[in-house]
């Protein structure tokens, strides 16, 4: 084991190079479609409260605990989303599908992915074009607000609108 | 119904015997109603015919007296004397053989009334000996019965004499049962504290023979009947042996003999 | 006549009583019957080696492994202070001594430094109750070894005692979380032995990582990363640390499980609509796809003889434990619901035997971890009451023990809890925030 324990050090220095590499690159082509560019940002966006700003913004929608219905008082950000994307057909959209941390690691990939593709479907179907739309999920790893309960998670099950 | 007879032999006999006795009882009266029901009236036959019999032989000789002759010719009154004496000698002859007759008709009823009254003494005494021998019947039924009263008597004195034993007896055993009853709970209690259960034991049943001294350490362990499983095996003779020495009575309770030798059973079928 | 014979039973059955009372002590043994013992640990004496040849041994093999058996839970070692003699060998063990100090099992061997990083340990087993010498073996080493030849000594020991073979000598995967300078979080899946120690790196990533899943002879790791949203799935040999990327379709691409054989691969595939398992031939990548519907099918796991996949699948409304029959070229026959304990049952691990299947249990503010018992459908949870953020059960390989990951203190923790529950173990790992453990099968050919 030990004597593997250098190379694997180099192993993983390479594996870790290599994956920023792509990171950098996914990035950059994140970048040209307008979207957040750089990694310690993202991570920033994770731990600082951006997801309040995108509130504010209203560029959230919620969910409740295991469902991918959009809340009922959401549904104008998502029509106002809809109206300013059919108003552009330029303009594109990521939408990026959280979970709180409760559930399963890779339950929440999926139910965040629904959720995403959800709102898409909302958006479509006030005439916002697919092509426009790019839908993604961090499950439960990128917690909008920190806490253990529904306090927090209430604000964790949602859907991102990023350019 | 076999093993009834076999646990009870006395209570068969018994029941024998009263089966013998009851059968006896109905031969008997038997006898008793029909037999002088068909002997005794001829003899009272016997008696009225012969009595008929001796009136009529006694009021004959009167009717043969009834005819007298007329004494009037001498000649003729003495041939007729002569005659008539002939006829008084004929008559006295006859009257003699009549008399004889009588006699001798008395004689033979007299004979025969003797034989009638040794006959009718003979059914007497035939009508006795039976009475008799019913009485003895009798008798011998009754003083059966009373012996068997007394069996039945001496065998129920037995019986609450026995009863009496049991339950002194079952007051010891219950005594000594609590004694066992103690220290089998104290000796379950050691070695189910010393006994680390494996936790895959559903199902598993270990039975160990264990032989103890009287100061309750175990000498020896066999197992009579495994488990399967060599791992459950041993935490039984772990947990016995670690047990050593069990509790055990004092010695002053007499009933080590009761735990000199002990099966253990370790777990459940289910 | 009929009184006759009611007295008569009467008499019977007292005569049979009486009997009975008279016969009891002469007719049969007294049998005690024990159903049930105690739950406890067996208490195990491990005396330090006798060491000849060296000053100081790098590590303590009696340390190594008592800590090994303590996490099953089944053993308790004596306290060394309590040691009321230090043999070296079996033959100077005093049996007496050792019961009267309640001990079962007494561990006793030597190390002896033959020439310059070149060990030789021996050890035996002792069983002080019966007084026999169980089992014994030599080893030889060289220092870095050692903790290796005290892992295979706590399995030979966990055997000879227990019947069943030891995971000692097994490795975990898992994903450490640490924070950057600037705060930034990094990703490591790293592999150690069970009992943390010689933790090694595999893969670093500012992106998370999650699901290391074991190939089946414990060489290889399939993980996820989740990069930009998008989760990709790798490969990676663990000893000759090169990652491959196996699939990254647009959408899922996440939650790898081997098959038995090692030759194909389960995951989760989302590219042709929603998430759906599918099996890829780890050669080929060619993909068969196995389930096809509107709910989330994901997290599948295979039945020990490959047959079959359990999987997660909310097609019910809520997630549930499905399993689906497989054949080369897909399903076979309809999915079946297996778990019904619970409004949100997921992420099945099957044990090695094949007759437990773990989950995490949820539902409302708890999620814990289950067990459910094929032959029996008994379901017990096997977390602490308290346990609120359970998740990813994993297998010893030898069904015994599972660990999982749960909090505390905001920071994942793994713990090892023998497969019934009753004995947990927190592992302590240098790292602070640690997730998604893998128990890797046994080593294999090496």
């Amino acid at each position: 084991m030990s004597a593997l324990k250098n190379l694997s050090l180099v192993c993983c220095v390479v594996a870790t190079l290599s994956a920023c590499g792509t990171t950098t690159k996914k990035d950059d082509q994140a970048a040209d479609k307008g979207a957040v560019t750089d990694t310690a940002v993202k991570t920033d966006t994770m731990t600082s409260p951006a997801a309040s700003d995108a509130v504010a913004a209203g560029r959230t929608v919620y969910f409740d605990f295991d469902s991918d219905v959009v809340h009922s008082e959401d549904r104008g950000t998502v029509a106002a989303q809809a109206k300013l994307l059919s108003a552009n057909r330029g303009k594109k959209v990521t939408l990026e599908g959280h979970c709180d941390e409760r559930g399963t690691t890779e339950y929440n990939m999926a139910l965040g992915e629904r959720r995403a593709k959800s709102v898409r479907d909302a958006l479509t179907a006030q005439g916002v074009s697919g092509s426009q739309i790019k839908t993604v999920s961090y499950g439960e790893s990128r917690p909008a607000k920190e806490g253990h309960d529904e306090s927090a998670w209430k604000y964790n099950r949602r859907v991102e609108f990023l350019d | 119904m076999f093993t009834v007879f076999k646990n009870h032999p006395r209570y068969v006999i018994a029941a024998v015997v009263v089966h013998l006795v009851v059968g006896i009882l109905f031969a008997v009266s038997f006898h008793w109603t029909s037999t002088p029901a068909g002997s005794l009236p001829p003899v009272i036959q016997i008696h009225t015919v012969t009595d008929k019999q001796i009136q009529e032989i006694v009021r004959s000789p009167k009717a043969v007296e009834t005819p007298k002759t007329d004494p009037k010719d001498e000649a003729a009154a003495r041939r007729q004397r002569a005659e008539e004496q002939k006829k008084l000698q004929e008559a006295e002859r006859r009257k003699e053989a009549d008399r004889k007759k009588v006699a001798l008709e008395q004689e033979r009823v007299k004979k025969q009334q003797k034989q009638l009254e040794d006959k009718r003494q003979e059914e007497l005494k035939r009508t006795q000996q039976f009475k008799d021998k019913i009485a003895a019947e009798q008798k011998r039924f009754d003083e059966d019965q009373k012996r068997q009263e007394q069996l039945q008597l001496q065998q129920q004195q037995e019986r609450q004499r026995q009863q009496a034993e049991a339950i002194a007896r079952q007051a010891e055993s219950k005594r000594q049962a609590t004694i066992i009853d103690k220290y089998e709970a104290l000796m379950h209690q050691k070695v189910k504290q010393n006994w680390i259960q494996p936790p895959s034991s559903r199902k598993k049943v270990c039975i160990v023979k264990i032989n103890m001294i009287p100061t309750g350490d175990v000498i020896d362990i066999t197992i009579i009947s495994s488990s399967g499983d060599p791992v459950f095996d041993r935490s039984v003779v772990h947990a016995i042996k670690k047990s050593s020495p069990l509790p055990v009575p004092p010695p002053e309770a007499g009933l080590f003999n009761v735990f000199r030798e002990l099966n253990f059973e370790f777990g459940t079928e289910s | 006549m009929n009184k006759l014979l009611r007295q008569s039973t009467k008499f019977t059955a007292l005569l049979i009583s009486v009997l009975l009372l008279v016969w009891r002590p002469a007719a049969a043994t007294l049998t005690i019957h024990i159903t049930e013992g105690v739950e406890g640990a067996l208490p195990i004496a491990l005396v330090p080696f006798a060491v000849t040849g060296t000053e100081k041994l790098p590590v303590s093999l009696t340390e190594v492994i008592g800590a090994d058996l303590v996490t099953t839970g089944r053993f308790a070692p004596l306290p060394e202070n309590d040691l009321i003699e230090r043999p070296d060998e079996s033959t100077k063990v005093e049996y007496s001594l050792w019961r009267n100090k309640r001990v079962d099992y007494v561990v006793v061997g030597k190390i002896q430094l033959l020439s310059p990083d070149n060990y030789s340990a021996q050890f035996e087993l002792v069983d002080v109750i019966k007084g026999t010498r169980m089992i014994g073996q030599t080893f030889q080493a060289k220092a870095s070894g050692l903790r290796r030849v005290a892992h295979l000594i706590s399995d030979q020991i966990y055997e000879a005692i227990t019947g069943q073979r030891g995971a000692f000598d097994t490795y975990l995967a898992y994903v450490t979380i640490t924070k950057d300078r600037r705060g930034k979080s990094i990703y490591r899946l790293a592999v150690a032995d069970v009992d943390g120690a010689n933790e090694q790196m595999i893969y670093e990533s500012t992106w998370p990582i999650f699901s290391p899943a074991w190939s089946p002879d414990a060489t290889r790791l399939a993980f996820v990363v989740l990069r930009a949203g998008s989760p990709e799935l790798y490969i990676q040999n663990v000893y000759s640390k090169y990652a491959q990327k196996v699939a990254a379709f647009q959408g899922l691409n996440n939650a790898p499980a081997w098959s038995p054989d090692g030759r194909r691969m389960a995951l989760t595939l989302s590219k042709d609509g929603n998430a759906e398992i599918y099996i890829m031939a780890v050669d080929s990548k060619k993909l068969i796809r196995i389930t096809n519907s509107y709910a989330v099918e994901t997290e599948a796991a295979w039945a020990a003889d490959g047959s079959a996949l359990f999987f997660t699948s909310d097609r019910g409304g809520k997630p549930q434990i499905y399993r689906v029959k497989i054949t080369d070229h897909g399903s076979s026959g309809p999915a079946q619901r297996l778990t019904f304990d619970g409004d949100y049952n997921a992420r099945a691990a099957v044990s090695p035997d094949g007759k437990h299947i773990a989950m995490v249990n949820g539902g409302g503010e708890k999620s814990r971890i289950g067990v459910l018992d094929m032959d029996t459908e008994q379901f017990t949870i096997v977390t602490d009451m308290d346990t609120k953020l359970a998740e990813s059960p994993s297998f010893a390989p030898n069904g015994g023990m599972i660990i999982y990951e749960t909090r505390a203190d905001d920071k994942g923790v793994l713990v090892v809890t023998s497969a019934d529950g009753r004995v947990k173990h927190r592992l302590s790992l240098q790292s602070g925030d640690v997730r998604q453990p893998a128990w890797s099968p046994y080593k294999r050919g090496e």
